[in-house]
């Protein structure tokens, strides 16, 4: 597989801090995949994903994305084109006063022609199911909706790396399910790679590869049914599995014979039912 | 003990203009200490409108807010006093730390009420002691914690007014699952042995399954469904209908037939085992 993103022995720590965010961090993430980065709040998650695009450059080792390294200036702005991100707070990353504004900031940053920067606007808005609110102001819109317009401000450079950190934390039920089927849609219909940082096990259930980070290093990585059967590692950091999880491996320690790896759910019900009939 | 009721409880904002909008629309309920009710629904549904007027910070356009039976509205009706009796915990209260250290931001709500300083002490320690905050923290700028424990030590300065019934919104957004477990656990520690009301404002099914005794439904200003937790999450169709879901656990016995409705995992292993006829192997 293409890489998009490699870490190499990773550390970093913020200026006065004597512990380290993050450290030795060693990772590569393949073209396409879709990866969700989970951790106790203070795992250094959002450092991890901050120093892909160059907000934060490694204070030991080397980011490369796009097989470029971050640590070299004159890379960063071919990177930050290549790998866009949508933070937390839906409520101070637009800028423009009218939503279409917003999403051409970037492409007029690139200093394209405007026959490209409107197509790249229009479909931009399209992909997020936003192109009927393109002339409203962001502060009409629901957290949900600002967090869509974040994203097509996103796709309009075009990128092959889309970064979530915690963007769908502050969101209600409904906003989250639409910012993540979106990701996802994304990442199955374009093959564009997504890291999303989560606290929401069901947004980690439907990643490709679960990364779990503990004290600033990986604790954890794999398949989110490898990843969710490591109970005991998962409690150390902070962490517990989904529900239909815990329910599988509560009835298993008791001596049913329910299998392990259970995510949702359907499967569940389905290995319960598989001992009724039994 | 504390009761809270609303009486037809409606408000519109900006009346006879263009925009008037109906956020609340004839909400009748009671509180009382002891209780831990779980309000549920979408964003928009009127929820944190509703529970602004639980310590008087708006005024119905038209019904009651009775709090011990007396209109809270009425002439010459303490309403500062209320504010130390029924303390509010807005989403995200750590972005109103402000004082250098964890302790000082604490000992302002009492500070402000008048209390001397012995009694600021003693009010500080046991705020700190329900919100697990230890000596270091306490000595530290805010600044310097983490999430969750900047998001305790918003909850202890609220916790040092002692108020009698706490209303939270969304009290462990944004928090790991662990800081979002331990945070749940001290409110509910707090209700248990002071009992102080509780009023829980959240998205999560999964928290208001867990840790409340009733539950009304909001949608579109109204109380649509009201009754005991383990009432309405076994009304699994009716909840869809408002759009809303029940923790995957009380799907999965659902489901599967199992006959009581089950709140948690421990529950719904319970309830699973009883399906199968039989104990532990």
């Amino acid at each position: 597989m293409d890489e998009i993103i490699r870490f190499e022995n990773v550390g970093f720590t913020y200026p006065k801090r004597e512990t380290p965010a993050l450290k030795n961090i060693n990772m590569t993430v393949g073209r396409g995949e879709f990866v969700a980065v989970l951790g106790h709040n203070g795992s250094g998650k959002s450092t991890l994903a901050k120093l892909i695009n160059c907000i934060l450059v490694p204070t030991e080792g080397r980011v490369f994305t796009a097989r470029l390294d971050t640590s070299d200036e004159a890379n960063t702005f071919e990177i930050r084109r290549r790998a866009g991100m949508v933070f937390q707070n839906p409520d101070n990353q637009l800028v423009a006063t009218i939503v279409e504004d917003d999403v051409a900031f970037a492409p007029e940053n690139l200093g394209l022609p405007r026959e490209e920067i409107r197509r790249r606007v229009d479909e931009s808005l399209i992909a997020v199911g936003m192109y009927d609110h393109r002339d409203h102001t962001p502060a009409t819109l629901s957290g949900g909706q600002k967090q869509r317009v974040a994203i097509a401000g996103v796709l309009a450079m075009e990128p092959e790396c889309l970064i979530m950190d915690e963007a769908t934390s502050m969101l209600d039920p409904v906003g989250r399910r639409d910012v993540t089927a979106i990701a996802h849609r994304l990442n199955e219909e374009r093959g564009m790679t997504v890291l999303c940082v989560t606290h929401h096990m069901s947004e980690a259930v439907a990643a490709d590869r679960v990364i779990v980070l503990k004290d600033g290093g990986i604790l954890l990585d794999g398949t989110p049914r490898e990843v969710f059967a490591q109970r005991e590692k998962l409690a150390e950091s902070g962490l517990t599995p989904p529900q239909p999880s815990q329910l599988a491996d509560t009835l298993r320690d008791e001596g049913f014979d329910i299998p392990a790896g259970i995510l949702t759910a359907e499967e569940c019900i389905a290995a319960v039912k598989a001992l009724l009939k039994g | 003990m504390i009761t809270i009721s609303t009486e037809n409880l409606t408000h519109i904002y900006s009346p006879g203009s263009p925009f008037e909008k109906t956020a609340v629309d004839g909400v009748s309920f009671t509180l009382t200490g002891g209780e831990v009710m779980g309000i549920i629904g979408h964003t928009g549904s009127g929820k944190s409108t509703l529970i602004r007027h639980l310590n008087g910070l708006m005024k119905p356009t038209s019904g009651r807010v009775l709090v011990d039976g007396e209109d809270i509205f009425a002439k010459g009706y303490d309403r500062r006093l209320l504010r130390h009796r029924v303390g509010l915990v807005f989403q995200y209260p750590e972005y109103q730390l402000f004082d250098e250290t964890v302790e000082n931001d604490i000992a302002f709500g009492p500070r402000n009420m008048g209390c001397g300083e012995e009694e600021i002490k003693r009010r500080v320690a046991r705020a700190a002691e329900f919100a697990g905050l230890t000596e270091s923290e306490l000595a530290a700028s805010p600044f310097e914690l983490s999430g969750g424990q900047k998001r305790r030590a918003a909850l202890a300065g609220v916790l040092a007014m002692e108020p009698e019934a706490l209303v939270l919104d969304e009290p462990a957004a944004g928090l790991d699952p662990i800081s979002r477990r331990r945070i749940m656990l001290d409110i509910i520690a707090y209700a248990n042995q002071t009992g102080a009301a509780i009023l829980l404002v959240s998205h999560s099914m999964e928290d208001i399954a867990a840790y409340t005794t009733k539950v009304a439904v909001m949608r579109d200003g109204r109380f649509v469904m009201q009754g005991a937790t383990r009432d309405i999450f076994s009304r699994v169709g009716e909840l869809a209908e408002h759009g809303l879901s029940v923790p995957q656990v009380t799907r999965i016995c659902a489901e599967l037939g199992c006959g009581e409705t089950a709140l948690t995992v421990a529950e719904g292993a319970e309830a699973v085992k009883k399906l199968l006829g039989r104990g532990p192997l």
